[in-house]
């Protein structure tokens, strides 16, 4: 991607680091995107048949084959791509409210770091452009992997369930018109445990995961 | 207005300080030299020991001669370094001393031919001089100015030379309250360095803002059970192009020529007069109502008149044996609620000019109410607070406790989730449509809160807008119960409308009672004034109520006037979900 030994003349700085600003954004946006699929498939938001199998990070993906699914999925992605790749947002979660309740039940938090390129010093900037596109497609494939394995410990939803997509964002940002405001969306209880899963980083983003869950009394 | 900085820039000037400084160089030690003492004394005004008060004005009066003669010598080294004039000072304080002494004895003997005896001083000394007194006189642009200043307020007269020196950052200074006239926030617009600090103000917004996607997620069929039918998301789609506006970015500031254009577009006189005789001069009643149907009830007194805003024909809807405190239009604008002073409610029918029915409960006067569908929400004298499912026999169904005196506005949001209340006990509460205490309840106004109004574009957001002893506008996110923004307008809130306008976007249309009887739009989320009707009436705004189409602002005041304005524009919107007949299909 990079070569590190080759000095870069500091006039190219900004344009190299804008272009990898928009090429991890973009990676950025594509793991949430295909985050949200693996839950809304590993948690029963959608019945099982309603997804289908794409190769994406060297792992067979689930991704839902409804059109609405979809058509909803990239509303929102529209908008988070934007988001994401100003810097306008610290937090992305997915929280699963039962429909019978209301209450969130389980909290898929991503929480999104931008690692400003200007302040960097050289050292540091040679370092990172050593994140290759093959690390971080390493890494990304062990947090689907986790996500997947997480199945195991999360406790059976039971009943109807939907989701709602939540963002973090700057204050000064502007509501687009899909958007509004909201509490924070949170699982409440006593028995409330949070499981921290890997992270990943690119030159500009560093990405981590973390899922909230109520454990049953049983 | 100078700030601490400022001072110690200048502070190297005042002698007290030059003082100070040489005692920290000393550390300490007690200066036993007969010369610093007359410094000291003649610069503390006391007598010093071989002069007279009035020899040490005439001093000063050398001092200040001699500045601006070095003044026009030198010229541009006026903006001499602290750091230099410091240690200059120090050093040359003991000399000047000699001269200072020199120049007064002069003065005594040769009278007014002061200013050529001193000039022929040695050339060193006259040097040394220089410097302290350029830092004197640091500052002072034009020597006229210099000579004019009082010579008898030695520490003062440098006093008015800070705000030429600090110009440019004095206007950074200026901190225009949202409430000054749009005029000024022009003027002011085009300065770069307000429009640097406001930036800098609007950045300091607390905290982070909480975005949740508003469509519900489409609903499939999930193996386990049925879908119940009810949506858990809350808050209905409500958001519109109004919200789009290209000025209209978060926070920021408006553009100049928009501002100018909505300036020109302020109505100055109103559009139309009614006479509303007898017309109750109290603030804590809601008096007018504009349905959707386009008809404008008025409670005079004892009786309720109706105004087709369509056709101009005025109906007398009753005559009531006691003074009417409230009117309420249902959503539909079929129903009329009417409080009366004696506590009771009474629903009219108004095609048929029928009483429907009356309600008794309220132990003091209604003198706020509010429709969601068939529930009708009283407020009374008392604090007491009811829901009235109108179609059923027992018609109170919920007791709200929160308030202690009594509440003189209610507002339900427009999607029915959420109610607002403010009352004289200054306190704003917010419910939620099934429970009986407050969801929030805020204590940030320190007067009565009458004007409450939700955005129509944003659903959870609440502004509320104190009595005469408060004069704040405040903006809610009642999702999360954080004041989001406040306005300070000067002048008591007797109402607030939102509105929206062509290339500002989203407003806030606020009435006024003491001390001015203005009209005021502001601009939100800019928060900026972008129009104002001085003195809309001879008295008091009482209250104030929105067309349906959301453009005139119909104004009552004590001054017996219903006045109509044209404020606002069309919401231009395809969907058509700012008006009332759009909510109504969302609300089902």
């Amino acid at each position: 991607m990079a070569e590190p030994h080759t000095t870069i003349p500091s006039k190219q700085v900004p344009n190299r680091s804008k272009l990898a600003l928009k090429g991890d954004s973009k990676i950025v946006a594509d793991f949430f995107e295909y985050s949200i699929h693996t839950i809304l498939y590993q948690r029963g938001i959608y019945s099982p048949s309603d997804f289908k199998t794409v190769k994406k990070y060297g792992l067979s993906m689930l991704v839902s084959a409804d059109d609405e699914v979809i058509e909803y999925m990239n509303r929102i992605m529209k908008q988070l791509r934007r988001w994401i790749y100003s810097g306008m947002i610290s937090k992305l979660v997915i929280a699963i409210v039962s429909k019978e309740s209301g209450e969130v039940v389980e909290t898929w938090r991503f929480d999104l770091k931008v690692n400003k390129a200007d302040d960097e010093k050289n050292g540091d900037e040679e370092k990172e452009r050593n994140q290759s596109k093959e690390d971080i497609k390493r890494e990304i494939q062990a947090i689907i992997r986790q996500i997947t394995a997480s199945v195991t410990f999360l406790p059976e939803l039971q009943g109807g369930h939907t989701f709602n997509v939540l963002v973090y964002a700057d204050p000064n940002s502007k509501v687009p018109p899909d958007w509004g405001e909201s509490e924070a969306k949170e699982v409440v209880g006593d028995s409330v445990e949070s499981v921290r899963f890997r992270s990943f980083t690119t030159d500009t983003h560093s990405v981590s995961t973390f899922v909230s869950y109520r454990i049953s009394d049983q | 207005m100078a700030s601490p900085n400022h001072r110690i820039v200048f502070g190297n000037t005042s002698p007290n300080l030059i003082n100070q400084s040489t005692n920290s160089i000393f550390n300490g030690k007690k200066l036993k030299s007969p010369d610093f003492k007359v410094v000291d004394s003649d610069w503390t005004s006391l007598p010093p020991p071989s002069a007279t008060a009035t020899e040490s004005t005439l001093s000063s009066a050398n001092f200040q001669k001699l500045s601006l003669r070095h003044n026009s010598h030198s010229g541009s080294s006026q903006s001499g370094s602290k750091s230099r004039s410091r240690s200059h000072s120090r050093r040359n304080s003991r000399s000047s001393l000699n001269f200072l002494f020199g120049s007064i004895d002069k003065d005594k003997s040769v009278g007014k031919d002061t200013r050529s005896e001193l000039l022929t001083l040695p050339h060193n000394r006259h040097r040394s001089h220089n410097d302290i007194f350029e830092t004197r006189s640091n500052g002072n642009t034009s020597p006229k100015r210099l000579r004019r200043s009082n010579t008898s307020e030695l520490l003062d007269r440098f006093i008015p030379s800070r705000h030429t020196t600090s110009g440019k950052m004095s206007l950074g200074d200026v901190d225009l309250k949202s409430c000054a006239l749009p005029i000024d926030h022009l003027a002011c617009q085009t300065s770069k360095i307000y429009q640097n600090t406001v930036a800098e103000a609007c950045g300091l917004e607390v905290g982070e803002r909480i975005l949740q996607f508003q469509p519900c997620m489409p609903e499939r069929e999930v193996s386990c059970t049925t879908a119940t039918g009810t949506t858990t998301t809350s808050g209905v789609n409500m958001s519109t192009s109004a919200s789009n506006s290209t000025t209209n970015a978060f926070g920021g500031m408006l553009s100049a020529s928009a501002v100018q254009s909505r300036l020109k577009k302020m109505p100055t006189c109103p559009q139309k007069v009614l006479d509303a005789p007898c017309f109750v001069d109290d603030f804590y009643l809601n008096l007018i109502d504009w349905s959707n149907s386009n008809v404008l009830a008025i409670a005079l007194s004892n009786s309720v008149y109706c105004w087709n805003a369509e056709t101009g024909d005025i109906d007398q809807l009753t005559e009531s044996s006691c003074p009417i405190c409230s009117v309420r239009w249902s959503e539909d604008g079929y129903y009329l609620s009417v409080g009366l002073e004696d506590g009771s409610i009474e629903i009219w029918d108004v095609e048929t000019s029928e009483k429907l029915r009356s309600m008794l409960g309220h132990d003091s006067r209604v003198s706020s109410a509010c429709w969601n569908q068939h529930l009708l929400t009283t407020g009374s004298r008392s604090g007491q607070l009811f829901h009235h499912d109108v179609r059923i026999q027992q018609h109170q169904v919920a007791d709200l406790v929160g308030h202690t005196a009594e509440v003189c506005g209610v507002e339900w949001r427009s999607d029915g989730l959420q109610l607002a209340s403010g009352g004289n006990d200054n306190v704003v509460n917010i419910w939620d449509a099934r429970a009986s205490t407050p969801q929030f309840t805020k204590t940030a106004h320190t007067a009565a809160v009458k004007a409450l109004a939700w955005c129509p574009s944003h659903t959870s957001l609440l502004a509320t807008g104190g009595g005469s002893a408060c004069k704040k506008i405040h903006f809610w996110n009642t999702a999360t119960g954080a004041r989001v923004n406040t306005i300070d307008t000067e002048s008591q809130v007797s109402s607030l409308r939102w509105g929206y306008s062509n290339g500002i976007g989203m407003e806030i249309a606020a009435t006024h009672g003491f001390p001015n009887n203005d009209i005021s739009v502001y601009a939100y989320p800019a928060l900026q004034k972008t129009g104002v009707v001085i003195d809309a009436h001879e008295s008091r705004v009482l209250a104030s109520c929105l067309s349906p189409d959301g453009t005139t602002l119909a104004t009552v005041a004590g001054d017996e006037n219903l006045k109509f304005w044209k404020l606002f524009d069309y919401v231009i919107n395809k969907d058509d979900e700012l008006t009332g007949k759009g909510m109504n299909k969302v609300i089902r």
